[in-house]
């Protein structure tokens, strides 16, 4: 039966299509410029501003083409670029496009060391068997981030590079001791976690750089995690969450929050074993925080998680 | 009867739109485009208060690209609309009163030059002192906002002696309540196009609830002839209320006709957030007292409604609220009253529920409060106020007569969260569970998962949802059929497919009434130049309609069908009875085709082909009481709750609906409208606010404007139908569309209350305050 009245069928549609699915593989360097004939043409625009596309074959191509571009940004999942360049918040002249790099989306445990490529998507993180025996505490991390269909594309590296102060996995990796290999077309460097955040949305990064892999040392036998989080609806960015390391005899112990300032905030000290105690330990590190919306509640919550983080560590349940 | 697949037989199937819009491959009114159109965007209001000293368009004029501004010196004859009250500037002449308040519009040839082209209009405001709030703007000195003052409408209904009867109660609970101002939130913004005909007409290509009003308001906008524009209306991504009145239609089409070619507008959210409608903030304050064995005596209400800017459907919404104000309960004595007052914040109107969600919180809540008061299960307290099937309606006006109240009550027994028993072991919830920790199984199911932290409880409300537009005011209704030359039965109704779900409910009542089959028919509707005035897609009205009218419809069309097929066929007409594709010999129904196919007849009669109208109103009461009802839905929900002490979080477990409504036309869209319809309501109790601070909005999209997804609602809900009417009343099934968002927040509060001991007076329920409620919220540290 027709459910409607016949305009549906008799009048023009949009014919629109997706310009994503317009993009060939190609086996050079290849500019596609379909999007400014497009735009030329009178069309209707897309949401982001013009932009030339590059999809390289390997890293050595993605990394020059990083530095022959100014102005260039990296597309791997494309969870936060999207969305910042459809606002037009952020108008790259050219994407490289590296979601193809399967080289960077590996991930190995070797000499006590977990090395986790920068392509790898939160989703291969949260299920990777290697990861769920040796930090059991990043998997369920990387599970909580966004929903399934963002884990699914959103990568490492550019959860990382992002920086995104309520984001799971920067604080985790500064709860590790993780290092961040920082490649470009003409050098290498290694930065630690902890000095790679600079604060809200900021980082180390430099212009042509490229977070290619990370390194976290595999937990001495003794250590234990927690984490946890909390927001408002699942999915959502936390309004705080901690990750809790208990080191054993003779070590330090730690919290690293995120969610209540400009990005992952470590502390080192020596978690008391009274309940009350803890709580007041956990209550005066989180008078230094001042998260702009709803300060009180939102210090409460980063006691609350990182009680959580605790027991979890505690129990070795992460 | 509970509403199961297992349950419905070949009544359970998907809509016939549904398929392709869960594909994605329906096109939208915002998806047309059309040769040479342009793009038309609209500029709105810098400042919620000021006066215009100046519009300056010449240099956005001369951008390239740019085909024509608009401002109010454009518009041919009336620069207002409004549905009740034109009241609300096409184009602002010399005054903004919110910062959705239009200035001037452009047709570009992209949106990105629409977009420059507004950034080089000049405007000179000179700001205004804004009226934030109804309180304000009630004071002496406040800035009159109209003519009239800041009074939109007031309303009130008395009964008896209510401060007198106060004297005699046992009980008394005096409470204010807040309600939030809730964005429709629908997922397809306001837009679409409008194209000038060769003729010098125009079709309006955009979503709306009433395609003829559209017409007739942009026919005085206009300066044309109603029968000059043609409204295309359907379908649309979602309503729920917010695209009843005009909203782009006129800047669309003052553009096409200024420049002669298709324009289309589609706000951005950001644009919808700033421009269009919301559900009114309401303050309601109850003063409700009752016997020692929980009888109401007396119950005073007064209501304050923050309508906004302009008046759109502020007035009746009021009423609407003043009406339902009692709830399902017989009261001797009453006091209500209401005001709905103007304010530079946005511009509040129709929103599912129409009012009554706000009012029926709040009684909901006294009835609550009450209880727990003297002690007696809520369950029961409601059973002993109840409403009988032969009392008047709320306003003292004869209603048909309905035990759907004492029906959704009884069935909230049949839930299987609601603890069966009455009494004190029945889920009487004040202050229990006080103690952290503690342990005990004093609230309404205890302690789940040995989690101390985490408290679960149960909670019911009630609600009485009129349906229709009420006394004294026009409501329209009717419908045609008619056999088109290609043999398809053309069923047309002047109504709009909002999402609802009206093409499945047409579908079904068309072939089970008419004995047709689905493929036999042409459904027509959201469409001026070929569908019958059937009035408003509002008010859970269409489905009431269309039954009532294919009913009146069908003896004189049945009849006009078999005499055209006893004369082609030869058979006596006794014989012949309306089938699955054409006209079957009852004394062979065995047979594997019909004697006439409807095709055959529609070609072989080839001129005066059958047809059927009618045209009648949609019931109302006979006494002159303004907005009173005649038929009336009831609902009853049940609510499980987990609330989590340390972040205040609300899970809704169970969100369970008993609904009287009579018979169910087509159970998915049914248990569609009631589940969506909770989790709608779930989210005006949970999360759902726009705040404004000085007249401007704290929200522009969904970042920072929560609704519920997938993840937030329960993943059970059982919806119970009752379908039975009382004798004496023929007027068959009710629409659904709102009765499932009426009495969930007062639910979803009392099963808070009963796991936690927070009362909630203001929603959306703050997990801020049930965190602060357990003193510093940290002392719960220690059971984790």
């Amino acid at each position: 039966m027709r459910a409607f009245s016949d305009w549906q069928t008799n009048k023009p549609h949009d014919e629109r299509v997706h310009d994503n699915e317009q993009v060939t593989t190609s086996n050079k360097h290849q500019v596609h410029d379909n999007v400014t004939k497009r735009y030329a043409k009178g069309r209707e625009a897309m949401k982001p501003a013009v932009f030339q596309y590059v999809r390289p074959n390997n890293l050595q191509e993605a990394l020059s083409a990083l530095r022959d571009n100014a102005d260039a940004k990296l597309l791997a999942g494309g969870q936060s670029l999207i969305p910042l360049m459809n606002f037009r918040l952020s108008r790259p002249t050219t994407l490289v496009d590296i979601s193809q790099l399967k080289e960077l989306a590996t991930i190995s445990v070797s000499e006590g060391t977990v090395h986790i490529g920068g392509l790898v998507r939160h989703q291969q993180l949260h299920e990777d068997e290697q990861i769920r025996e040796v930090l059991p505490v990043l998997s369920k991390a990387a599970g909580e981030v966004g929903h399934w269909a963002i884990r699914n594309r959103g990568t490492l590296g550019g959860s990382l590079s992002h920086a995104d102060p309520a984001a799971e996995l920067p604080a985790a990796m500064v709860a590790l001791h993780a290092t961040l290999l920082l490649e470009s077309a003409d050098s290498a460097r290694e930065v630690p976690a902890e000095e790679f955040f600079l604060g809200f949305l900021t980082t180390d990064l430099q212009d042509g750089e490229m977070i290619t892999s990370v390194k976290i040392p595999v937990p001495a036998p003794n250590a234990k995690y927690g984490f946890a989080e909390f927001a408002r609806r699942p999915g959502d960015f936390a309004l705080a969450g901690a990750y809790v390391e208990l080191s054993g005899e003779g070590g330090t112990d730690a919290v690293t929050w995120f969610g209540v300032s400009g990005g992952p905030e470590r502390r080192e000290l020596s978690i008391a074993k009274e309940t009350s105690d803890r709580a007041e330990q956990f209550k005066e590190l989180a008078e230094e925080f001042d998260p702009v919306e709803d300060p009180a509640y939102r210090k409460h919550l980063a006691v609350v998680v990182a009680e959580q983080a605790y027991q979890q560590a505690r129990k070795g349940q992460a | 009867m509970l509403i199961r697949p297992e349950t419905m037989g070949d009544t359970w199937r998907p809509r016939p739109d549904g398929p392709a819009k869960v594909t994605g491959s329906l096109p939208y009114l915002t998806d047309l485009v059309f040769p040479n159109m342009l793009i038309g965007k609209v500029l709105r209001s810098a400042y919620p208060h000021a006066e215009l000293e100046s519009i300056d368009t010449d240099e956005a004029k001369r951008l390239p690209g740019v085909h024509a501004i608009l401002t109010h010196e454009d518009v041919p004859r009336m620069n207002r609309f409004g549905i009740v009250m034109p009241d609300q500037p096409v184009f602002c002449e010399d005054r903004v009163r919110f910062v959705g308040d239009a200035i001037c519009a452009v047709a570009a040839d992209t949106a990105e030059i629409a977009t420059q082209a507004l950034r080089l209009v000049k405007v000179v405001y000179r700001p205004l002192p804004v009226v934030t709030n109804p309180e304000a703007a009630l004071t002496e000195d406040a800035p009159r906002l109209h003519p009239n003052g800041n009074v939109l409408h007031r309303a009130g209904y008395r009964r008896g002696k209510a401060q007198d009867a106060m004297a005699d109660c046992s009980v008394i609970v005096e409470e204010t309540y807040e309600t939030p101002r809730q964005m429709h939130a629908y997922l397809e913004t306001e837009g679409g196009v409008v194209v000038p005909e060769e003729d010098g007409s125009i079709t309006v290509y955009m979503g709306t609830q009433h395609g003829y009003r559209d017409r007739q308001q942009l026919a005085r906008i206009l300066a044309m002839p109603e029968h000059a524009i043609r409204i295309v209306s359907s379908p649309m991504g979602g309503s729920f209320g917010g695209k009843d009145e005009l909203n782009v239609q006129p800047y669309a089409a003052l553009l096409a006709l200024a420049t002669g070619r298709p324009v289309k507008i589609h706000q951005t959210r950001a644009e919808s957030v700033r421009s269009a409608l919301k559900r009114h903030p309401m303050q309601i304050h109850m003063r409700t007292g009752a016997d020692a064995n929980g009888h109401i005596l007396a119950h005073q209400v007064s209501i304050v409604a923050d309508t906004g800017a302009y008046a759109t459907l502020g007035p009746a919404v009021l009423d609407f609220a003043v009406e339902h104000a009692t709830g399902p309960y017989r009261i001797p004595n009453l006091e209500i009253e209401g005001v709905s007052v103007f304010t530079n914040n946005g511009v509040s109107g129709e929103f599912r529920g129409f009012g009554g969600n706000q009012v029926t919180f709040a009684v909901e809540g006294q009835v609550e409060r009450l209880a727990a008061k003297l002690g007696i299960d809520p369950w029961e307290m409601r059973r002993r106020n109840l409403r009988h099937a032969e009392d008047l309606g709320p306003l003292g006006q004869r209603i048909a007569p309905t035990d759907g109240a004492a029906q959704v009550l009884e069935a909230i027994r049949r839930s299987p969260v609601w603890p069966a028993q009455t009494g004190a072991a029945g889920p009487v919830g004040v202050g229990s569970g006080a103690d952290v920790g503690s342990g005990s199984g004093a609230t309404g199911e205890g302690l789940p998962l040995g989690l101390p932290w985490k408290r679960r409880g149960v909670g019911m409300a009630l609600a009485m949802h009129g349906s229709g537009l009420g006394f004294g005011r026009p409501d329209p209704a009717g419908g045609r059929l008619s056999l088109m030359p290609n043999g398809k039965v053309e069923v047309a109704f002047g109504f709009e497919e909002v999402g609802q779900g009206l093409l499945a409910v047409i579908e079904q009542l068309a072939t089970s009434e008419l004995g047709c089959a689905p493929e036999d028919l042409c459904i027509r509707i959201g469409d001026t130049a070929v569908v019958p005035v059937s009035g408003s897609t509002t008010a859970s009205r269409a489905t009431n309609v269309v039954y009532q009218a294919i009913r009146r419809m069908k003896p004189s069309w049945q009849a006009e069908m078999v005499a055209a097929a006893a004369r082609l066929t030869g058979l006596p007409a006794e014989r012949l009875r309306l089938g699955p594709g054409g006209v079957w010999d009852s004394e062979r129904m065995g047979a594997d085709r019909p004697v006439l196919s409807y095709r055959s007849l529609a070609q072989q009669r080839s001129q005066h082909l059958p047809t059927a109208e009618a045209h009648f109103s949609f019931p109302t009461t006979p006494d002159a009481v303004t907005g009173g009802h005649y038929l009336y839905t009831f609902g009853a929900v049940v609510a499980q709750v987990e609330v989590d002490l340390l972040t205040g979080s609300i899970e809704v477990r169970r969100l369970d609906q008993a609904i009287a409504a009579g018979p169910v036309i087509h159970p998915m869209g049914y248990a569609g409208q009631i589940e969506g319809g909770g989790s709608m309501a779930l989210g005006f109790t949970l999360m759902e606010d726009v705040p404004m601070t000085e007249g401007f909005y704290e929200v522009g999209n969904f970042d920072s404007y929560l609704i519920p997804t997938i993840a937030d609602v329960p993943r059970t809900v059982d919806v119970d139908a009752i379908e039975q009417l009382l004798p004496g009343d023929p007027f068959g099934p009710r629409g659904v569309g709102e009765i499932g968002t009426v009495a969930v927040a007062p639910a979803i509060a009392a099963a808070v209350h009963n796991a936690c001991g927070y009362v909630a007076h203001r929603l959306p329920i703050s997990p801020k305050e049930i965190v602060q409620s357990w003193g510093d919220g940290t002392a719960g540290i220690g059971h984790l």
